[in-house]
This record gives C-alpha cells, sequence and structure tokens, in this order.
C-alpha cells in the first residue's frame, strides 16, 4: 500500500520546481553557490520534485531516509550531498535528538554543498526548540498551490467530468431535528453554505470546486489529486470534496502530529509514546481512512492530511 | 417645584412625593407579575447566554478565556437591562426622584449590606479592570484553581482536586491575587527533580530538557522558552525545569509526563536519584 502511495503521489505526477518555489532563483544561486541548503515542505506537496532538481542540477542522485536508519550523523563528506526525509534524523522522545545534534554539527562545518530536505512540521518544531534554521546558509519553502495552479495541475493530469452547483436552496434558516431519548426537538438552523453563496456569490460552478479543493487541501497537490481521485465518475459538484472526519482525544491528536511531522514512523515508536491506546487508535484512525500501514510502518493518508492537521491545530499541539 | 418631584426642606429633610398613579402602578397585580416575568427571563437569559458563551469556548481551545471573558460582562448587561426595565416604567421617577432615591439607597448600604455591596463593586472591578478573566488559572487567598464564573458577589474556582470554592469578589481590595496564565491558554510549569549530590548534573540537565520539548502538552517559541536550572542543596542536586503548556488545563498532565519520562531516562544512564532518610524511630 506504501510502495503504491508513494508510486502515485510522490515523485511520479508532483508539480515542477518553478511552480513549488515563489522564486527559484535564489535557490538555483545556493546550489551554484556551494551553500547548506533546506528545504521544507508538507507531506504528498512534491519536495521530492524540489530535491529532485537539485540533485539533476548538481549531478548527483537524491537519497532518501527511512525511519529506523538510526545510527550516526548524515556523511555530509559526501560533496555534493542531496537527501530527503531528514526528518528521521531524530525521534521526538527522550534520548531521540543525538543523530541530530551530529548530522548538524557537521553541517554546519561542512565546506561542500548539502541540500537536505525536511518535512514542514518537523523543521517547525525542530526550528522552535533547537533553532534549526540558523545552521543552514539557505532555507527554501515549497508554497501552497492557489486554487488556478492546482486546477491547471489536474487538468494536466486528470480527465475533469462536468462541474455543476451545488443544489443548496434558497433559505438560509432551515430545520433540523434532533432525538434525545424519547423527544425528537425540533430547532432552527442557518445554512451556512447558502449565506456564503447569497453573500459571495460564485461565478462559476468550476470556480467553486478548484476553490473548495484548494481549500480543503490547503494548496497541496499530493492531496487534492487525491481529494479528486475520491470521486467517482459523472457530474461533480464543489461539495462532493470531502476528507476523512474523526474526533479523537488529546493523545490520538498527538500520534496524529507524530505522523505529520514524521511523515511514516515505525509502530513501535509511536506505541512508546501514546501508550497502551496505541492499538485501538490506529484501527480508528485506520477504519476512517486517515492513517494506512506501509510495510514497517504508519503514515499518513493524503485525503487523511487535512484532517490531522485541523485536529493539531485546534489542540495546539506543536 | 412638581408634585411628583422631590423638595428638600433646610438641609437634611429629604421628601420623595411619590404620585398616586405610580403607587398605583406598583399595587397593579399585572405588573407585578410583568416584573417578575421580566427578572425570571433576564435570569434564564443570562444562565442560556453564559452556557452558550461556554459550550462555544469549550469547542475552541486557542480561544477558549477570550470567549468567555465576555461571560460575566454579559450577565451584567442582561440583569442591567433587566432592572432597568422593572424600575423605570414601574415607578416613573423623574431625574431628580431618582437621584432621591439613589442617596437612600446608598444610606441603607451603608448601614447594612455593607458587605454584599462591597462584593458587588468588588464584581464591577473585576468586570473593568480584569485582573483575571474566566477561565484562568489564580490563587487567590491560598486558593488555587480555574475561575470557572464571576458573579457580581463572587467568584467560583474550581481546584485541581475538582473543588468549587467560592470566594467573594472584594477579595480584590485586600488580598494578593496570583494570575498563572492573565487570559492566554499557555502557562509556565514548573517540574523539580532530584539527583545525587555526587551524580554529574550535565546529562541529567539535558535529559530534563528532552523529556520538556517531548512532551505533546509544550509550547515552545522564541517567547516561550524552555529553561533548566541546578540548585545544589544540602542533601541533594536539584534540577528545576520551566517550559510552557499550550492549555493550562494540562499543568498536571505535563508535570506527570515529564517527570515520569525524565525518572525513566535516569534510570537507563544509570543517574541516582538521592536515597531516601531513613525514618527515625522517637519513643
Amino acid at each position: 500500500m506504501a510502495a503504491e502511495l508513494r508510486e502515485v503521489y510522490e515523485p511520479a505526477t508532483p508539480p515542477e520546481p518553478e511552480q513549488l518555489l515563489s522564486e527559484c532563483t535564489p535557490f538555483e544561486d545556493a546550489l551554484e553557490a556551494g551553500a547548506t541548503i533546506a528545504v521544507t515542505g508538507g507531506q504528498y506537496a512534491g519536495r521530492s520534485s524540489v530535491l529532485e532538481y537539485a540533485a539533476d542540477a548538481l549531478e548527483t542522485t537524491q537519497t532518501r531516509l527511512d525511519p529506523g536508519e538510526s545510527t550516526g550523523g548524515l556523511a555530509v563528506e559526501a560533496d555534493p550531498l542531496v537527501v530527503d526525509n531528514c526528518q528521521h534524523l531524530y525521534t521526538r522522545a527522550v534520548d531521540g535528538f543525538d543523530r541530530l545534534q551530529e548530522t548538524l554539527t557537521a553541517i554546519a562545518n561542512s565546506d561542500g554543498t548539502v541540500v537536505t530536505g525536511w518535512n514542514d512540521l518537523a523543521w517547525s518544531y525542530l526550528d522552535r526548540i533547537e533553532a534549526i534554521d540558523k545552521v543552514f546558509d539557505e532555507h527554501v519553502s515549497i508554497q501552497a498551490l492557489s486554487a488556478d495552479e492546482l486546477e491547471a495541475y489536474l487538468r494536466e493530469r486528470r480527465e475533469i467530468p462536468t462541474i455543476e452547483e451545488d443544489t443548496l436552496g434558497d433559505s438560509i434558516v432551515s430545520s433540523e431535528t434532533y432525538t434525545t431519548g424519547w423527544r425528537e426537538v425540533t430547532l432552527p438552523k442557518i445554512d451556512f453554505g447558502v449565506l456564503n453563496d447569497q453573500l459571495w456569490p460564485t461565478q462559476n460552478p468550476a470556480q467553486a470546486f478548484f476553490a473548495r479543493l484548494c481549500s480543503l487541501s490547503r494548496g497541496n497537490p499530493g492531496v487534492a489529486l487525491a481529494l479528486f481521485d475520491q470521486l467517482t465518475g459523472g457530474p461533480v459538484s464543489p461539495s462532493d470534496l470531502t476528507t476523512p472526519s474523526i474526533d479523537v482525544e488529546e493523545t490520538g491528536v498527538f500520534l496524529l502530529r507524530l505522523l505529520l511531522g514524521n511523515e511514516r514512523a515505525a509502530p513501535e515508536l509511536l506505541a512508546d509514546r501514546v501508550g497502551g491506546q496505541f492499538d485501538r487508535l490506529v484501527g480508528r484512525l485506520t477504519r476512517a481512512g486517515i492513517t494506512t500501514r506501509g510495510g514497517d510502518s504508519l503514515m499518513l493518508t493524503p485525503t487523511g492530511v487535512p484532517t490531522a492537521l485541523d485536529q493539531v491545530e485546534r489542540r495546539r499541539i506543536i | 417645584m412638581s408634585p411628583r418631584g422631590v423638595a428638600l426642606t433646610g438641609a437634611v429633610d429629604l421628601v420623595l412625593e411619590v404620585s398616586p398613579e405610580s403607587l398605583e402602578t406598583v399595587a397593579d397585580t399585572s405588573t407585578i407579575f410583568g416584573a417578575v416575568v421580566v427578572l425570571l427571563a433576564a435570569y434564564i437569559g443570562a444562565k442560556v447566554l453564559a452556557r452558550g458563551l461556554s459550550l462555544v469556548a469549550e469547542r475552541t481551545p486557542s480561544r477558549r478565556i477570550t470567549i468567555k471573558m465576555f461571560v460575566p460582562i454579559v450577565k451584567v448587561a442582561v440583569y442591567t437591562l433587566a432592572i432597568y426595565l422593572v424600575l423605570v416604567p414601574v415607578l416613573k421617577l423623574t431625574a431628580a426622584q431618582l437621584f432621591a432615591v439613589s442617596g437612600l439607597i446608598g444610606a441603607a448600604i451603608g448601614f447594612g449590606l455593607q458587605g454584599l455591596v462591597s462584593g458587588v463593586f468588588g464584581g464591577l472591578v473585576l468586570i473593568t479592570e480584569r485582573p483575571y478573566q474566566v477561565g484562568d488559572k489564580v490563587t487567590i487567598d491560598d486558593q488555587y484553581g480555574e475561575v470557572v464564573d464571576i458573579g457580581l458577589r463572587s467568584t467560583a474556582i474550581q481546584t485541581p482536586g475538582d473543588s468549587t470554592v467560592v470566594v467573594q469578589n472584594d477579595q480584590l481590595f485586600q488580598s494578593s491575587i496570583v494570575n498563572a496564565n492573565s487570559g492566554s491558554p499557555e502557562m509556565l510549569v514548573t517540574v523539580d527533580l532530584a539527583i545525587a549530590a555526587d551524580e554529574q548534573s550535565d546529562e541529567a540537565m539535558e535529559l530534563l530538557r528532552e523529556a520538556l520539548v517531548t512532551s505533546q502538552y509544550v509550547y515552545v517559541d522564541d517567547d516561550h522558552p524552555v529553561r533548566v536550572r541546578l540548585n545544589d542543596e544540602v542533601t541533594h542536586q536539584r534540577i528545576r525545569g520551566r517550559a510552557y503548556v499550550a492549555d493550562h488545563r494540562d499543568e498536571l498532565a505535563f508535570t506527570s509526563d515529564v517527570t515520569h519520562r525524565a525518572r525513566a531516562a535516569f534510570d537507563c544512564h544509570g543517574i541516582d536519584t538521592p536515597e531516601l532518610l531513613a525514618r527515625v524511630e522517637t519513643d
């Protein structure tokens, strides 16, 4: 399953680096100058595409770290070095930073070109606790695609069916019946979809569809592609785009935070941090379509990424 | 002077003349019923609004305290409106009569209701100056806990043991108040651990720091740093870690999580913790 996901969403179909970087010139200049560079981006956002571009420019090959490679720092004496998934250099646990410290010291003392790829949430966490940004000469962030860019990206890769507008009705106030025990209570309810449509009417259904896709995926092309691929054939409308929904307690949200930062992680390591509830949590998350097991690792599905991000931001877990 | 007005004779004589129509209005059963309905509606309305705001606040942890800040303000606004609706039309007071009535009320308060009114004034000061808000962690009069309600007369604090302590609002004028988070959800938490006097402290300090920054409850940025300090005590070395939690409700869970994992790491690295002193038996 994990192999299939990697094959489909990364690196087979990510956008070109020119689309992912707000400005390519500083990145190219830094490559030419032999700088130490950190490239950060979310899971499925196309980070590998930028690193592949760097590897081609430096006439070398890109290497990728895997979870579980836990001995020694990076061999930064190899010049040039292009390596992705550097978030696997640490684990969020006591005694989990030795390899990272060793690598950062080596990078700070390196004379060669080092291009490293990091998950953006792992980077943000490490920057808070280790000021990791100061170690690198250049930090390049992968930008979120706009609705128009996502539309172009999808039209290049998929056949887009007819897009119809949502039939929302005219009334802002509707009623909903709740059953509590033996009683039924009907309460008025504001339909924010209709309200939004009346306040800011959209010109055409396609525009609304890609705006919603951009909002749900947060401009992440891999996530947007997966959300689109969930739709079955025939006419589609904006409300057909959905992300999995789940309500988990704080330990479950912490598990999602670990997965968001690590992208893939060994279940044993996660179980050690999450405790006895781990198996039950993973079962619930997997049934909801948020996580999947791939080989020896647990990972978020592309459509599960927005759900995980929402939960983590709501709980403010760094 | 109007027949419904106030006549001031000499320096001290105060005569409040209430018109017969006014008295009839007050005595009228339907008017009394109306007043009761307004007060009841205000009571229910204030409860419903406060409950609604609390529910919304609990669903958005990052803005919980900001939303709860409005609970006492809404309550005061509702009750003030209700009192206005009841008193002014019923008694049909002119400005001069209102002035006189307020003087009488002032005198009554001075003699009999001093405690109650100082509590109410304390409540008003609380709402305007906001030394603490609903949702803050405070210590008032040695009572520590989360402020769950600010009424006009008193403040309710929920202690870590889940008891509710009611503190009179006039304590504001007499006691020192310690506010641990001042309206923000983050709160500084201290974790103390002890190691044997002859142990190397550097490694233990680094392990405690890692336990702090890897906790699921921690909040770190430039304004909320993590600090670890060492103190030499007579029998041992004390390592004190200080870090912020993202939500002050996680204070105890954070302390427990960090202590548990740091101690396990000390054991793993062979760092000794101080021996318990043998209990001296006395006759």
